[in-house]
């Protein structure tokens, strides 16, 4: 269904993919010879039948601007995309988890207070801004990181990891403090319950209240957070991508865009369309594996 | 011999003094009741006693247990008494268990936190514990979800004495449940005591059940300790004015004067039967389909007052909504004065009204009175009377109700729960309605309050000739207030008949284990 | 009904700040932000220029003040898409809870959040023509399923409450209900999501416009400032931190609004420990 929407949002789009490619000065029919040549004017039905079927063949077609192989293109960008998706969100739950239980166990003293401060900060700093002014200290004024570009892993994996240190932090930046203020919220809730009045009852002490019942039941909603996190991660680098120069899936959809490569981009939008439904079957699943009472045979 | 002394306890939250100067002594086996009306302070001195005061909270006074003064324990030596000395049973069995572990996991964790016993035991003491709490059918690797409210709360009961703790707390352990089920639960803390020597600290504002169950009685009002003693004496000698406030509103008789009925026949239900299918569809399961009213047939004449018994689930609530028109049925038809009830019949409408439940849900809370009763008069279409005359209509009912005619502007959130019930009945009878449907009107509120809004419903039907539909799951508020009843379960009515004659003769099983189940005062109480 | 705790006051104050200057800029700016001139280029703060200039020699003060009005806008009138579509939807998904209105509604929602909301957004400005009307566009349309989840859930919670039974039992139909006595109680619910939504906006904004596809020159942006900012962050940080600042500020101020107006609306905090 999703890629009906997404063929018929780019097709809508002004702006001839061949006289874009052929310059402003190009003849009338070189422009019908390359159109022709690149199955434009075949009416969009079979097209479309044509993208979806190579699609699921894993053949995602030719580039108009670049004549390569889309998912070569992809495959590329991928190997840096997703280790960098993959790095923020690990800073991000690594900051955000702890900090999360520390301002519910502590809620309304101090502790939480500047949880909630710094939270409030996080959320508010545009993760753009927030890597340029990182670029400035680390990486000009410090010189510890590169300011940009990506070496290739083949030069090895520490300077890969190097390289996508500022990024990752850029990105993980506002994500942990979303991330952080939602754990606190639903361990507050869960911590409101009664079955916690249960076990402090039974003579366990706050923190071991917390840890065996109230964190288990909290971890549920924020098992979902993440699983957006993810998905946002893979496609909203794009900005970031452009600051540190990464070539990456997001700079490729963007100069794709631009040069209206239709195929790139339908190609590009779909993928990340079907990581989204990927990773939320996934969240679902581990839902009913953590929760008892959503498995098949209760009501 | 004394186990627990509590002198001069004290407890403000937030700056407001909630308990003052509370004293009293719990000895070995004994069943100390903790009574008092909501508000009344009590719940708060059972967490004083655990220790599990809110945030905020202040204390005063000395608790001594065995020596020492819990007041003034660390937390940490708190926790070694909670559960293993001293424990406590709360009120809502629904939510009281984790609901991702398993029952059996529960109740050995209280037993793994105090080092009760080899790893090897475990096992075996757990079942031990599950089948001394009647829970023998069940495995112990069910859910709470699985379980039903009065399983739920033997699972808590078991986790509270598997370590046979000294004292146990229970919080009115017993009003989120079925009669029936209440009776059972008693019965087994009153066994724990017996058998087990456990001291009990029961809180209810069931006065009949103290009546059964207690050694001594502890009446608190307000935060303070007003009267105290063996329940028996108490109830007797009624020395304080509140304690024969309480006494009188728990044990009261209604007297319903006599009618005569017209025999005119207002409400026809016949053989009525209403399902749910199921929204939930899992991956597996096809939506099932699940009769609430099997079936069910009676008749309301003018004049008549007529109970519905029952306790929750067995449909009454769908019953009241197919009445009212609001759930078609599957099959059967009702009647009003002879034509089919329709939702859009305007005078349908002006002469059948409910009064709800909750005093709290059943108002818009942004909306002021005068519209919240005038909602009444949107089903009269045409018929409904002019603005300014509802006013009026709706200021004197007002006060026949007992509350001030400038109530109009005021909103909901003001009034009292008790208040609150009298809005609603306020705004059922504007419409001047020929029958009334009272679906559970008193039970949420407090006892003295019920005998009051009870007395106020008595007196506004003789008043205005009504006729009404009392449903309620409390026997003796039917016996107060009708004089023919149906008894209801799963879905269809069991018996039927005067009331006097179904409450002391009944012929039918299910209706005699309600009526045994339902605490009473010993015979000599009454006056 | 609204208690003022400090937290409101606070943002109140935070808030204005954005919005007086992007007001006042109608009427006064203290130079014109579509001259360049080049001599002035990159003079410190000063009394003159109390934010100094940027690399054309433009007055950022005035830059800031004229961008917080493309900012406000933008954000404002995606809000109000939002809204406008959202809210409706919602509440007659609610509504005729289990039809075909609801399906459609929850798939409607489903689909739109599947898609990567910033590529669709480029994807939209870019094809469009980058203008801050299509920024609006780009960042209404992903308001709309928020807002139509947010008022569904909000409403399905109160049509199980009594006093809607009571609503039905004096006959009013379900549209009727729906604006009569659902609407109202929303409202609380919709004001914090609006003033949160509205700072994600902010935000959008200013990410659309760094990648050059927001408002366009001689129109300042903040995003577009931080872009312009980028190349000379070492030599003169000045230029890239005074943007950053306000969009900071604003979005801050945004946020704090809509804590301190939930916790006025829902003064019931609980404790760890129930009575």
């Amino acid at each position: 269904m999703a890629s009906i929407v997404i063929f018929a949002l780019v097709e809508i789009a002004p702006g001839d993919p061949a006289s874009f490619m052929l310059g402003i000065n190009a003849q009338e029919d070189t422009i019908s010879a390359l159109r022709a040549e690149l199955g434009l004017d075949q009416p969009k039905i079979s097209r479309y039948f044509s993208w979806i079927g190579g699609m699921l063949t894993g053949d995602f077609g030719i580039s108009y601007t670049y004549r390569t192989n889309v998912t070569e293109m992809v495959g590329d960008r991928l190997w840096i995309s997703l280790p960098l998706a993959i790095y923020s969100l690990v800073l991000s739950t690594v900051i955000a988890i702890p900090t999360g239980i520390y301002a519910a166990a502590k809620r309304g003293k101090t502790g939480d207070v500047a949880v909630i401060s710094a939270t409030q900060f996080g959320i508010a700093v545009p993760n753009f801004w927030f890597a340029i002014i990182l670029v400035g200290i680390f990486a000009i004024k410090l010189q510890w990181f590169s300011a940009g570009g990506f070496p290739g892993w083949q030069h090895g994996l520490f300077n890969g990891i190097t390289s996508l240190t500022l990024p990752a932090i850029a990105l993980a930046l506002p994500q942990a403090a979303i991330l952080s203020r939602i754990m606190r919220s639903a361990l507050i809730e869960t911590l409101g319950e009664d079955y916690i009045r249960t076990a402090r009852a039974k003579g366990l002490s706050v923190w071991q209240t917390i840890w065996r019942h109230a964190l288990r039941n909290a971890l549920i909603p924020v098992l979902t957070i993440i699983g957006l996190q993810f998905s946002f991660l893979l496609a909203g680098a794009i900005i970031i991508e452009q600051v540190f120069y990464l070539p990456g899936l997001g700079r490729l959809v963007f100069q794709a865009i631009t040069q209206r490569d239709l195929i790139v981009v339908e190609s590009v939008v779909m993928l990340l369309v079907s990581a989204v439904i990927l990773i939320n079957f996934i969240v679902d699943i581990a839902y009913m594996l953590a929760d008892p009472r959503l498995r098949l045979d209760s009501i | 011999m004394t186990l627990l002394s509590i002198k001069d306890l004290s407890v403000s939250i937030h700056g407001k003094p909630i308990i003052r100067n509370v004293s009293f002594k719990l000895g070995a086996g004994e069943i100390l009741a903790l009574t008092g009306e909501s508000g009344s302070g009590k719940s708060v001195s059972a967490l004083a006693l655990m220790g599990l005061l809110p945030y905020g909270s202040k204390k005063g006074g000395i608790i001594n247990f065995e020596g020492e003064d819990l007041n003034k324990i660390t937390e940490t030596n708190f926790c070694k008494l909670r559960g293993k000395k001293i424990s406590m049973v709360f009120q809502e069995p629904m939510t009281a268990l984790n609901p991702v572990l398993s029952i059996g996991k529960q109740i050995a964790e209280t037993l793994v936190h105090h080092k009760a016993c080899a790893p090897q035991e475990l096992k075996n003491l757990v079942r031990k514990t599950m089948d001394r709490v009647g829970l023998q059918d069940i495995k112990p690797s069910r859910f709470p979800h699985e379980l039903s409210g009065g399983q739920r709360q033997r699972v808590v009961i078991a986790m509270a004495v598997c370590l046979e703790p000294k004292v146990l707390i229970a919080d009115e352990p017993t009003t989120a449940l079925d009669v029936t089920t209440q009776s059972k639960i008693l019965a087994l803390l009153r066994d724990f005591a017996k058998k087990d020597g456990i001291s009990i600290i029961l809180i209810t504002h069931d006065l009949a059940i103290v009546a059964n169950i207690a050694n001594y009685l502890l009446l608190m009002k307000d935060g303070i300790l007003v009267d105290q003693g063996k329940p028996i004496k108490v109830f007797k000698d009624l020395s304080h004015p509140y304690t024969q406030k309480l006494f009188s509103a728990s044990s009261q008789s209604l007297v319903l004067k006599k009618r005569d009925y017209s025999g005119e026949e207002l409400l026809e239900v016949k053989s009525i039967s209403v399902s749910y299918k199921s929204h939930e569809k899992g991956i597996f399961l096809k939506g099932a389909s699940f009769e609430a009213v099997s079936d069910v047939s009676f008749n309301i004449n003018k004049g008549e007052r007529l109970g519905l018994v029952g306790e929750s689930g067995c449909g009454k609530s769908t019953l009241t909504r197919t009445i009212l028109g609001l759930q078609p049925p599957e099959s059967g038809y009702i009647n009003f004065e002879g034509k089919k009830i329709s939702k859009s019949d305007g005078s349908f409408k002006k002469n059948v009204q409910v009064v709800f439940q909750d005093p709290y849900g059943s108002f818009n809370p942004r909306h002021k009175i005068l519209r919240l009763i005038a909602e009444s008069f949107f089903a009269l279409g045409e018929l409904a009377p002019p603005q300014t005359e509802q006013r009026i209509i709706i200021e004197e009912m007002l006060e026949e109700v007992g509350l001030p005619s400038e109530s109009t502007e005021k909103y909901i959130h003001e009034f009292s729960g008790g208040q609150r019930q009298r809005i609603a009945i306020a705004r059922a009878l504007v419409t001047k309605p020929k029958l009334v449907i009272f679906d559970e009107a008193v039970s949420a509120l407090d006892v003295s309050i019920k005998s009051q809004i009870l007395k106020l419903i008595s007196d506004l039907t003789e008043r205005h000739n009504l006729s009404y539909l009392f449903i309620s799951h409390d026997l003796k508020v039917i016996e107060n207030i009708t004089e023919k009843c149906l008894v209801m379960k799963s879905g269809k009515i069991v018996e039927r008949g005067p009331t006097k004659q179904i409450l002391c003769d009944p012929k039918n099983e299910y209706t005699l284990s309600l009526i045994n189940a339902a605490p009473k005062f010993p015979d000599f109480l009454h006056a | 009904m609204i208690r003022l705790n400090t937290t409101l006051q606070f943002s109140i104050i935070l808030c204005l700040l954005p919005l007086i200057m992007a007001t006042v800029s109608y009427f006064w700016q203290p130079f014109d932000v579509t001259e360049l001139n080049i001599s002035n280029r990159l003079k410190p703060i000063s009394l003159t220029h109390p934010l100094g200039t940027d690399h054309f020699g433009r007055d950022m003060l005035s830059m800031i003040m004229v961008g917080a009005r493309t900012s406000i806008a933008v954000a404002f009138v995606a809000v109000g898409i939002g809204v406008l579509f959202g809210v409706p939807l919602g509440l007659f998904a609610a509504t005729w809870r289990g039809s075909f209105i609801d399906d459609a509604v929850m798939r409607f929602n489903d689909l739109v959040f599947a898609f990567p909301s910033l590529v669709i957004a480029i994807l939209i400005t870019a094809i469009a023509g980058p203008s801050a009307f299509n920024a609006i566009i780009a960042i209404g349309v992903f308001n709309i399923p928020v807002f139509a989840r947010v008022s569904r859930g909000a409403a399905l919670s109160l049509w199980q409450r009594e006093f809607i039974l009571s609503a039905r039992v004096s006959g009013k139909t379900g549209l009727r209900i729906s604006i009569e006595h659902i609407l109202p109680n929303l409202m609380h619910i919709l004001i914090v999501q609006a003033t949160i939504q509205f700072s994600l906006g902010i935000l959008a904004e200013a990410g659309l416009s760094y990648v050059g596809l927001g408002a366009q020159p001689p129109t300042p942006s903040w995003g577009r400032m931080l872009a312009d900012a980028q190349t000379m962050v070492s030599l003169t940080p000045r230029l890239a931190i005074v943007p950053g600042v306000a969009i900071i500020i604003t979005v801050l101020g945004l946020n704090l609004l809509g804590d301190g107006l939930r916790d006025a609306f829902d003064p019931k905090l609980r404790g760890s420990i129930k009575k």
